[in-house]
């Protein structure tokens, strides 16, 4: 329970970096994806289940910001969730290149997602440009601030009070 | 009682729990979807809680870039400051000459009816407070809202040029749709010319600084340089607000219409206040 709320106010709190401070800080038009860079390391400290659950609740934050219609950044999260929940068996809390990696993956794959439900669709059909203009400097900027991130979400829930914890260990 | 419940959770394998989820995702992208009209006080009072935390970030994050702007060296603000002072010079020998062209101007706007400047058209200032991060689109939301008496289908302008339209209110925010968005089209008219023309967005384009026109008619006299303001017979935007100017006018490749590029008036990378104008575009019905 405790834990939830922790990581709901994470979720807020990453969103308001992503939609209100990093736009002035934007690399090649590109703005990096907080949240994905959150949800990648709850599921791989937490698994699948919590993974999915962040992915889900974030998203549908998303939703009802930016969204045209609710549930689909909640589908997309919730996907990336639980794909990145199935790292939670080569956790390491030392390790900082497979999360860098799997981040990197996971914001293509949101991309890729988001591109085909989103842009594709739409009947905007130039790939190459989307993915060079779009696509590359996001996962990049993503990738470069998930290092620090990565560091500070897995540092708060490792020094969570042990009452906190305790209870997702179960 | 939690802590049972809890333990039933655990075995609950996360595979069933994604497609428990996949599946609430997919009701409501439907029931968002399908009722789409009630959806917007849910999304108007969630947008209302978040909002005034990303005006406060935002008021934070304006600091900041102000005082790195001002580190800028002096050097390079004292060359600005020289070249300025030329420019000065030679813009007010321009003034002497446009004084007297004003003249003749406005009594050719009385034969032409173009009636009155968007200038005397009511309007609340209202500064960007975030941004659609997901790089498609250019939208961006600010910090004024149904509070001031703004609703959708406003125009926004900014620097004397068209900057968009709002597209969704808050009690204290709005979202504004840039016309340089890829699914926006603004309904335009050469000023010069009283040629009609579609004003169409594109990211792509806008990399290399300009947005597309379209639909120009092959008998129109249109050449480099004429300045583009939204027509009258655009539903949504106002008569006689300045978008831009055109350059390369070609013949399009259907054949049927001419297609020109189009240099916005609005610097759209550095947008930080904007005007939106509270008087909508009559319908007729």
């Amino acid at each position: 329970m405790l834990i939830g709320i922790v990581i709901l106010i994470e979720i807020l709190i990453s969103y308001l970096l992503q939609s209100a401070v990093f736009p002035f800080f934007e690399l090649a038009g590109a703005v990096p994806d907080v949240l994905l860079i959150l949800i990648v390391t709850i599921a791989i400290y937490k698994g699948q289940k919590a993974g999915m659950l962040t992915g889900f609740f974030a998203g549908i934050l998303m939703d009802f910001c930016i969204g045209e219609v609710i549930g689909l950044f909640a589908a997309i999260y919730l996907f990336i969730g639980f794909l990145c929940g199935f790292a939670v068996k080569i956790f390491d809390r030392e390790d900082v290149l497979i999360p860098l990696g799997i981040t990197t993956l996971a914001e293509l794959v949101y991309c890729l997602i988001y591109y085909v439900l989103l842009v594709l669709l739409q009947g905007n059909l130039n790939f190459g440009f989307s993915f060079v203009r779009v696509i590359l400097p996001r996962v990049v900027y993503t990738a470069l601030i998930s290092i620090v991130f990565y560091r500070i979400f897995l540092a708060i829930h490792l020094h969570l009070p042990e009452r906190v914890r305790e209870e997702e260990r179960i | 009682m939690r802590r049972k419940q809890r333990k039933h959770n655990i075995s609950l394998q996360p595979k069933y729990l994604l497609y428990a989820l996949v599946f609430l995702c997919l009701l409501m992208i439907y029931f968002s979807y399908r009722y789409r009209d009630k959806l917007t006080p849910i999304k108007t009072s969630i947008g209302n809680v978040v909002t005034p935390m990303q005006n406060g970030i935002n008021e934070i994050g304006s600091y900041i870039t102000d005082k790195f702007d001002l580190f800028q060296s002096k050097k390079e603000l004292l060359a600005e400051n020289e070249e300025l002072k030329k420019q000065i010079e030679a813009l007010k020998f321009q003034n002497d000459v446009l004084v007297s062209d004003t003249y003749d101007l406005s009594a050719l706007r009385e034969l032409y009816d173009v009636g009155q400047n968007y200038a005397q058209y009511p309007m609340v200032a209202a500064s960007v407070i975030s941004k659609d991060t997901n790089g498609y689109y250019s939208s961006f939301i600010v910090n004024k809202g149904s509070n001031d008496g703004i609703t959708k289908d406003m125009n926004v302008i900014s620097d004397g040029g068209l900057v968009g339209i709002v597209t969704e209110t808050g009690a204290n925010w709005s979202r504004i749709r840039a016309i340089i968005d890829d699914t926006s089209y603004a309904s335009g008219m050469f000023l010069k010319t009283s040629d009609t023309c579609d004003v169409h967005g594109s990211l792509e384009h806008m990399d290399n600084g300009f947005i597309t026109v379209e639909s120009i008619s092959l008998q129109a006299q249109v050449e480099d340089h004429y300045e583009v303001v939204t027509s009258q017979i655009s539903d949504k935007y106002l008569p006689g607000i300045m978008i831009g100017y055109v350059f390369d006018v070609e013949i399009d490749a259907s054949r049927m219409a001419k297609m020109a590029k189009l240099i916005p008036v609005v610097d759209f990378d550095h947008i930080k206040n904007v005007l939106i104008i509270t008087k909508l575009k009559e319908k007729t019905e």
